[in-house]
């Protein structure tokens, strides 16, 4: 599998495609580790923490370009302000397979900024959306 | 119910003209109201509706109404009807 650079990503947030308007994607999981170190019981002293994994804690980062017009990015955040939307994320805008997986997964629209921005600069609106669930990856065509 | 997709972002991978159905939506993992309401889709035969809200001001033009005098500021009847 060669290397890929991102030109293409497909995101789609409540069946709304908005690729268009991300600039920037961040799909991260990180276990808890849970510590298991006991004392080493017989002549072996514990030499070393233990651990185990945990609970998983997934979240979602994305930056959009803001645009206010009919359809576009602020008709279809806002209304999802403190819902649970569900969100594909596909790095290769392709079939889904194997070589060009998509992530599913519902995440919480916990935040927003609709305006952002200095004089002279791009509307942003930079969101990190933590998931409920797990995430699925699908790679069946 | 048939829905049309209005918006110029593809919509439960539908493009613009093109139509869904209720199950399609929720197969995406969406919402009919939320679609509805935040533009990007309308229902299919909202066309044939226009019509019917036309006719409501002809039914309303037969109805009397008061009306006054100019003159004195009294209170007369409409003699159009």
């Amino acid at each position: 599998m060669a290397r890929i650079v991102l030109t293409n990503v497909d995101v789609t947030i409540a069946g709304v495609n908005l690729s268009d308007h991300i600039s920037s994607v961040s799909l991260s999981s990180t276990w808890d580790a849970v510590e298991t170190t006991a004392f080493g019981g017989g002549n072996v002293p514990a030499a070393a923490r233990t651990r185990q994994a945990g609970l998983v804690d997934n979240a979602v980062t994305f930056e959009f370009h803001q645009d206010f017009a009919a359809g576009e990015v602020e008709a279809t955040i806002y209304p999802l302000l403190g819902t649970v939307a569900v969100i594909q994320v596909q790095p290769v805008n392709a079939a889904i397979s194997a070589d060009s997986p998509q992530y599913q997964f519902s995440a919480l629209i916990s935040e927003w900024t609709p305006v952002n921005g200095a004089v002279g600069e791009l509307a942003t609106a930079s969101v990190t959306w933590p998931i409920t669930g797990a995430i699925v990856k699908d790679v069946t065509p | 119910m048939e829905y049309t997709v209005i918006s110029n972002k593809k919509v439960c991978g539908k493009v613009k003209d093109e139509k869904l159905t209720k199950d399609d939506i929720l197969e995406a993992g969406s919402d009919v109201e939320f679609l509805l309401a935040a533009g990007h889709i309308k229902a299919a035969n909202a066309a044939k509706v226009t019509p019917a809200v036309k006719e409501v001001p002809a039914v309303q033009q037969e109805t009397k109404f008061p009306v006054f005098n100019s003159v004195n500021n009294e209170q007369g009847e409409n003699n159009n009807g």
